[in-house]
């Protein structure tokens, strides 16, 4: 089907003329899908749908185009620092894990024939690259899986020019089997003697507790109810009518008050003295940055009270959720993953043992990491629902490892899913609800303020690194 | 009317910091135990450039506070499913305040026999029900509809009542695909709960989280996980609550 579409371009003239780089453009192109990935050149991205895999191509930003696949849900490129994608992972697919020559999808759709298969290393939700050492001819291949383990290929072009040998490593090899940050320790969470005995003398007081305050609530909405039985309005009641539910207002207040300290004393005594220690330290901090208004000390305080929050997070809400969802840079060397209150990145380490390099710190969806330069860490680019400060909207994120710090990319009145790089830096993601109106391609650079009057001439992407071939064509199959 | 008369009654201890306002902290701290702020204010995506934005829950289920700050400025949100109040304070630090719709996803997201949950409706199931877990998915998302059935049979193995909710942005067409395929039951009931929202369930399909005696805990299970890892991550969570 081929479908009406609409390039709107949201710039001014100036930035529309030739070679010069829109900080944004719509493509139009309604659609219903999840699960996107969009290609390095900005040409295509690909989509899962309930009946199958589709790949928009956007090349004509005017005139978008579907194409059909023989690929099943949440097919994943094998990126590749140099931005390519020769081959694209289709998951429980014929024989399990299909790989697919894109060349191939691009020429014979539905058609196309996957070049090998992987039973032993297939599941959804997988992220695939080419690894530092691979070269035109040889690949190396890291897939990780949702379940954190992956497994390493040696693919090898044939005359033809097409990935048919394949040489797989051991399957199943567990990705990030340990931790080298001190953040991810064991926690001591030991209970002494007197720890024992408060935790069960607190928990015998919290029900305690609990139930006064329940029923001063039910006093208060009993007597509320009563008076309004007899059909007066709120300002109609007597001054010793109001007296008295301010009063047992006042009681439910306090006794709420009550049960809520000792909560707080017993999650204290709960997770043992460590913790304790630390929530103490945690006071102090707090203490200290607001009895001090030197900035450096403020500044000091602020990451202090940040270690220490991140200690007791895990104390609270354990492991199991600290490594969540997985996703590979595009380079196969780092994996960012979903933690209890926000997204880590991590290094990989030979030894496969992962270190952490960043954590955002506050909750987002699976990423996905920018091309690579040398040199830096890349960004990644992710969505999180808003908050009323946003207008409850779900937003496009670009965060900077270097810098640590997050831009909103987005627009009000949006919904943004699945944003994705470019091998420029710029990032495309779909916009606007399931039913998707379409695509957005941001410059993150020129975003939310540009003079609109410039012609900006390269995308966000700093500068190219020596270890960075040219970017494959528009159309290429790559 | 009950939900009101709790939101007048329940006052928390009221300790706004450790948000690191920079402009008119005395008066947003003030503002902000006013409107029954917990302790914990968790640091969220922030909005424009230089901006920080934090959230916190209240005592009232449903109602939520978020502070949007910059250098000069800082704003307060008060949001529930009735109304979004904002709170703005100028340069005299005086708060400013204007009253908005609340949140309400069967205006943007209405479909015709859809089911909705909101705050009100979660709070009566958590009263009748002692322990949970509430398991948020989306139809169109693989895992979320695949591990559906897991997510239910280790809830009701821990004899814990399992709510299923649906992403309040997805719609029933979406329901053709996979959700069809896996034929995931009660696909009806969709999310228009502000507890719900705010604790992020709906950033990753699926997200669930586990109560207990009235409480949520403050954090999500992100994803999927086979059943021994499932009923690790609920017992956990079970007995922090």
């Amino acid at each position: 089907m081929i479908i009406q579409s609409l390039l709107i371009s949201l710039l001014s003239p100036a930035a529309n003329a030739a070679n010069c780089i829109p900080a944004r453009e719509a493509v139009q192109m309604p659609h219903s899908g999840q699960y996107h990935r969009v290609h390095p050149s900005g040409n295509f991205v690909l989509y899962s749908t309930g009946r199958g895999v589709k790949i928009a191509d956007i090349t004509d930003r005017a005139n978008p185009k579907e194409i059909f696949t023989p690929m099943k849900a949440e097919t994943y490129p094998v990126e590749s620092a140099t931005g390519g994608w020769d081959l694209v992972a289709s998951p429980y697919d014929v024989g399990g894990m299909n790989y697919y020559q894109f060349k191939d999808i691009l020429k014979d759709q539905d058609a196309a024939k996957s070049v090998f298969k992987d039973k032993e290393n297939d599941q959804y939700y997988h992220s695939s690259a080419e690894l530092p050492g691979s070269t035109a001819d040889v690949r190396k291949v890291r897939t990780l899986l949702y379940g954190q383990t992956h497994r390493e290929y040696t693919m090898t072009r044939d005359t033809a020019g097409n990935f048919t040998k394949v040489e797989a490593g051991p399957a199943r090899q567990q990705m990030c089997s340990s931790f080298v940050n001190n953040n991810e320790t064991p926690l001591d969470r030991s209970l002494n003697a007197e720890d024992t005995a408060r935790r069960a003398e607190l928990t015998q007081q919290q029900t305690e507790a609990r139930a006064r305050s329940e029923a001063a609530n039910n006093r208060y909405f009993d007597r509320e109810q009563e008076l309004s039985r007899s059909r007066r309005r709120s300002n109609q009641y007597t001054s010793q009518e109001r007296r008295e539910l301010e009063a047992l207002g006042a009681e439910a207040r306090r006794l709420s008050d009550e049960t809520s300290r000792i909560s707080r004393e017993l999650r204290e005594y709960a997770n043992g003295s460590a913790y304790r220690a630390l929530s103490t330290q945690l006071r102090e901090v707090e203490r200290a940055y607001h009895s001090n208004s030197s900035p450096d000390a403020r500044r000091t305080a602020e990451a202090e009270y940040s270690r220490i929050s991140a200690l007791l997070d895990r104390y609270r809400y354990g492991n199991s959720n600290e490594f969540r969802n997985p996703i590979l840079s595009k380079d196969g060397t780092l994996v960012a993953a979903g933690k209890a209150n926000g997204i880590a990145v991590y290094k990989i380490l030979p030894d496969k043992r992962c270190e952490l390099i960043a954590e955002t710190g506050f909750a987002g969806s699976k990423v996905s990491f920018s091309y690579p330069v040398q040199g830096k860490l890349p960004k990644l680019t992710f969505t999180s629902d808003r908050g009323p400060s946003g207008n409850n909207e779900r937003g496009a994120y670009v965060y900077d490892l270097e810098t640590k710090n997050a831009k909103f990319i987005g627009q009000a009145g949006e919904y943004a899913s699945y944003p994705g790089f470019t091998k420029d830096g710029r990032v495309i993601y779909a916009s606007n609800g399931s039913g998707r109106a379409g695509f957005t391609i941001v410059d993150p650079n020129q975003v939310p303020s540009t003079d609109n009057a410039t012609c900006i001439k390269a995308a966000s992407r700093d500068a190219p690194s020596d270890d960075t071939p040219t970017d494959a064509p528009a159309n290429s199959a790559r | 009317m009950k939900l009101l008369l709790i939101a007048l009654t329940m006052v928390a201890p009221a300790q706004a910091e450790p948000v690191f306002v920079k402009h008119c902290p005395a008066q947003f701290i003030a503002e902000a135990e006013k409107r029954d702020s917990k302790e914990e204010w968790k640091e969220q995506a922030p909005g424009a450039a230089g901006e920080k934005v934090y959230r916190t829950p209240t005592d009232t289920m449903g109602r939520w506070l978020e502070v949007a700050y910059t250098d000069a400025s800082t704003t307060l949100f008060d949001m529930s499913n009735a109304s979004t109040t904002k709170v703005i304070f100028g340069k005299s630090c005086a708060p400013v305040t204007s009253k908005g719709p609340g949140f309400d996803a069967r205006k943007q997201y209405g479909e015709p026999n859809a089911l909705w949950l909101n705050d009100q409706a979660l709070e009566e199931l958590m009263k009748k029900h002692p322990q949970g877990l509430i398991y948020v998915w989306s139809p169109g998302m693989t895992y979320s509809v695949q591990f559906y059935k897991i997510f239910e049979e280790v809830a009701k193995e821990l004899n814990l009542k399992f709510l299923p909710v649906r992403d309040h942005r997805s719609k029933f067409t979406e329901l053709e695909g996979m959700a069809k395929h896996f034929k995931t039951p009660e696909p009806r009931l969709k999310l228009n709960s502000v507890e719900l929202y705010m604790r992020h369930l709906t950033t990753h399909f699926p997200a669930s989280v586990v109560f207990k005696n009235g409480r949520i805990h403050d954090d999500r299970i992100i994803g999927v996980m086979e059943k021994p890892e499932l009923r690790d991550a609920i017992k956990q969570q079970l007995e922090a609550l």
